[in-house]
């Protein structure tokens, strides 16, 4: 049982809009994968190694063992390939991850089933959450248009910032039903 | 403020280990980047230490204790007047004191410089290393070029007092870890 199965979850500030993201983002994710669909970790295990890496580099211009000034080429080339390596990072980010909060492998039982990207977004001092699903491999043959919902929060919380997790949850399941259902995105092409 | 600790109790339980890496990554990329801008400055000023603390009341009016100075070294010749920051065998902190004196001895280019505190009554020589009358360039670890008053003071606390700076780390290593961002 993960860990948020047997500590309830907590209350939030509901004048936090951050909060509110994270703890929706929270339950949408458990909502995906109790429906069938693993999390995928291509993504993120690519950005901690990147991220190691990009460490490793710093750190070995920090305790190399000779002195300054013979150094200077060691320590000139840990600098440029950390920012190097920074860049790519930010990079890499900014395209795989932009609002996506997981990705999942296609579902084992169905059989045209795809890996589901789903980006939500909350903006600032807004109350309309949008969730949007979209197939994570967009030229896989199962490839499903995406499906998008947007609604205000308060629909979703209680008033003392609890989260009401059974109706969210259903609406997170409607919307999956209706990715599942919805034209592969060859159909539409060739319409 | 016991809200603030039991939400990051909550943080901390709830957090599975692939998200207690990426946290420790992040803090990774953090500690660093801060690691990497000093190597830099270091790489651009071309000296030891670009950045240096005034420890001691030996330069004022113009540099008090807890002001910082910024140090570059370059490629000019050292000349009387320029304030130098410089090491003496023997000695593990650095000194901040004027140019005094500078012979400079014709065809090799070698300089002899003798320098001194403006605070102080006497030259430096009795601050040199047993037998040793003089400075030379190898001493020099760069000349002030910039100075930013009483904010050095934070690091001579954390100096005094060591408990603050791993108190200051823990909590920031905490925060940044429970960020969830």
């Amino acid at each position: 049982m993960k860990p948020q199965d047997q500590i309830p979850r907590q209350a939030v500030n509901l004048g936090d809009t951050a909060q509110i993201k994270r703890v929706l983002d929270e339950a949408a994710s458990e909502a995906i994968i109790d429906a069938g669909y693993p999390e995928e970790f291509n993504v993120s295990n690519k950005k901690i190694v990147l991220g190691l890496l990009t460490c490793s580099f710093a750190l070995v211009a920090q305790f190399f063992p000779k002195n300054h000034p013979q150094t200077n080429t060691v320590q000139l080339l840990c600098v440029v390939g950390y920012f190097v390596l920074n860049t790519l990072l930010q990079v890499f980010m900014m395209i795989f991850e932009r609002d996506v909060i997981i990705f999942t492998h296609p579902r084992k039982d169905a059989s045209s089933s795809t890996g589901i990207a789903v980006s939500t977004q909350l903006p600032r001092f807004s109350d309309q959450y949008k969730i949007i699903l979209a197939s994570a491999d967009p030229k896989a043959s199962a490839a499903r248009s995406p499906v998008v919902l947007e609604r205000s929060i308060v629909d979703w919380f209680y008033e003392d910032g609890h989260l009401a997790d059974d109706i969210f949850k259903k609406d997170v399941a409607a919307l999956l039903k209706q990715f599942e259902s919805a034209d592969t995105l060859r159909e539409v092409k060739d319409r | 403020m016991p809200n603030i600790v039991s939400e990051v109790v909550y943080t901390l339980r709830t957090m599975q280990k692939r998200q207690y890496l990426m946290q420790g990554v992040s803090l990774g990329l953090i500690v660093t980047s801060a690691l990497i801008i000093w190597r830099t400055l270091m790489l651009v000023t071309g000296s030891e230490s670009p950045v240096v603390v005034v420890l001691s009341g030996s330069m004022e009016p113009a540099f008090y204790r807890g002001d910082i100075l910024f140090l570059n070294l370059g490629n000019d010749p050292i000349r009387i007047g320029e304030i130098v920051v410089f090491n003496v065998e023997g000695r593990d902190i650095p000194i901040v004191h004027r140019v005094v004196k500078v012979h400079e001895r014709h065809h090799t280019g070698h300089l002899d410089i003798l320098t001194k505190g403006d605070n102080n009554y006497g030259d430096d020589k009795v601050l040199y290393a047993q037998g040793q009358e003089w400075l030379n360039k190898k001493h020099i670890m760069g000349r002030s070029i910039g100075f930013l008053p009483y904010v050095g003071m934070v690091t001579i606390v954390m100096n005094d007092f060591p408990y603050i700076k791993y108190l200051l780390i823990v909590v920031l290593g905490v925060l940044v870890v429970t960020s969830k961002d």
